[in-house]
């Protein structure tokens, strides 16, 4: 098939089940909590009401950088699925492009003039505690595997079976990970309501739904690495399966848990991760 | 399936959901009380469902087709108002279920 | 037309034609690569500049006092 018709397919296919993902999550969450809940097409439709809206640009934001930013977010995970299901590359640009989404949500809280803005960025550098377990699931990745190509990893699993089996603390790990990137997550301080909503605060209209999409484009992406790199080669309905296994584990965990304090979230993720190395480096050496 | 056919059956879905949503509003003004079933619902649920999980019997349309269809129409009661469509889509599901079980061991 | 909406004209017919580029040509990896990162992000967010909503006259001087900048 021609690559860019690829590219284009996955960033759709992405976009669209990422979206739905989210909604199934808040549907699944609000009935846990014992109402009806939002229809699951609720985010999808939000996001493009977005584009439709009239936009206002604060006049403290630092243009044009606070609309590159927004743009940024939206290349990084373009990237990520080219990365990921487009050429099955390296793992490691997958943690490269986690960081530099960290990095991003920093300066779009930092572009947009408001205390809002300044706190979510601030938080967003804290939240780069969860970059630790990551790297240290990669790094296990690598010694149990000998690789850090997806292919290859796809390969691997093909032939000793999946690394969940092997090495289930660095899945525990990842999934922690993923937690932290969910919405009304434990681990969610960016975008905790104290601070009205972080660092998207004073991105409306446009700049919203703009947002929306690459948060979605990041869900999908973030539920493929886990499928992919910890259960192997499976095939499209599967993916699907797995997804939606992943995120309604995640709406039950969201819906009966606070959003802690960013001190605590950052103890809680760090804690988890030293458990998690450790108790690998045991069983890997056994 | 390849990915083309996994965007239209994901279009598809999107746009039954949609059209759900809209189609339900204007029918249901009271906001999650009645525990009736629907029976135009509760048809359209049991044809989407056994569309999307046995379209191997189905052999004068192409498979993607008929699945595409089958979807749509799921996705039109799955994404009716919230509180409304939920008994027709397990009725649905757990007829259509029954019949490919029926066809797996025959 | 104002300034924003012929920019945002421009980069959406630009980044639309490089993508239809990469689309019909199927240039080098490493082009599409780049047309892709670029272009896709590029094109939704001018086709957004182009479809937003404008407010109306009479509200434009009151959006626009200057702002508290206290800090």
């Amino acid at each position: 098939m021609n690559l860019m018709l690829n590219i284009l397919l996955n960033v759709i296919i992405a976009f669209l089940i990422g979206t739905i993902l989210i909604g199934l999550q808040r549907k699944i969450m609000a009935r846990i909590q014992g109402r009806p809940g939002p229809p699951i097409i609720q985010h999808l439709l939000h996001t493009l009401k977005f584009f439709i809206k009239e936009s206002a640009f604060p006049k403290t934001a630092a243009m044009p950088f606070y609309v590159a930013i927004t743009a940024m977010l939206f290349v990084i995970w373009v990237a990520a699925v080219i990365d990921g299901p487009v050429t099955e590359g390296s793992l490691l640009l997958i943690f490269a492009i986690y960081t530099i989404q960290k990095i991003g949500e920093h300066n779009a809280g930092s572009s947009s003039g408001s205390p809002y803005g300044k706190m979510s960025c601030v938080r967003a550098v804290y939240s780069a505690a969860a970059e630790v377990p990551l790297f240290a699931v990669l790094i296990i990745i690598y010694l149990k595997a000998g690789t850090m190509n997806i292919s290859s990893i796809i390969n691997y699993q093909s032939i000793h079976g999946p690394l969940l089996f092997t090495i289930p603390l660095a899945a525990i790990m990842f999934f922690v990970l993923i937690l932290s990137k969910s919405q009304y997550s434990p681990f969610a301080i960016t975008k905790g309501k104290d601070i009205v909503s972080g660092y998207e605060t004073e991105h409306f209209g446009l700049l919203r739904g703009y947002l929306m999409i690459s948060e979605s484009i990041a869900w999908y992406m973030l539920l493929w690495v886990f499928l992919t790199v910890f259960i192997g080669p499976l095939s499209l309905p599967a993916y699907l399966i797995g997804m939606v296994v992943l995120s309604t584990i995640v709406a039950f965990i969201n819906a009966v848990t606070p959003i802690l304090n960013p001190n605590h979230s950052v103890m809680m993720q760090v804690s988890l991760a030293f458990i998690g190395i450790a108790g690998s480096i045991v069983l890997l050496m056994i | 399936m390849n990915d083309a056919t996994y965007l239209i059956y994901i279009i598809s879905f999107v746009l039954g959901s949609i059209v759900g949503l809209v189609l339900s509003y204007r029918k249901y003004t009271a906001p999650y009380v009645t525990k009736n079933i629907d029976i135009i619902a509760l048809i359209v649920s049991i044809i989407g469902w056994m569309l999307v999980i046995n379209s191997h019997l189905i052999t004068f349309i192409p498979i993607y087709l008929s699945i595409t269809i089958g979807i749509f129409l799921v996705a039109l009661v799955l994404g009716m108002r919230p509180g409304y469509g939920r008994y027709e889509t397990v009725i649905g599901f757990i007829l259509a279920a029954v019949v490919w079980i029926g066809t797996v061991l025959v | 037309m104002d300034k924003l909406k012929i920019i945002s004209w421009v980069l959406f017919i630009v980044s639309v034609g490089s993508i239809l580029y990469a689309l019909i040509f199927n240039p080098a990896s490493w082009i599409v690569y780049a047309i892709a990162l670029v272009a896709i992000p590029v094109s939704v967010l001018s086709f957004g500049f182009i479809g937003m909503a404008k407010g109306n006259k009479e509200e434009e001087e009151g959006k626009r006092r200057e702002p508290f900048i206290g800090y």
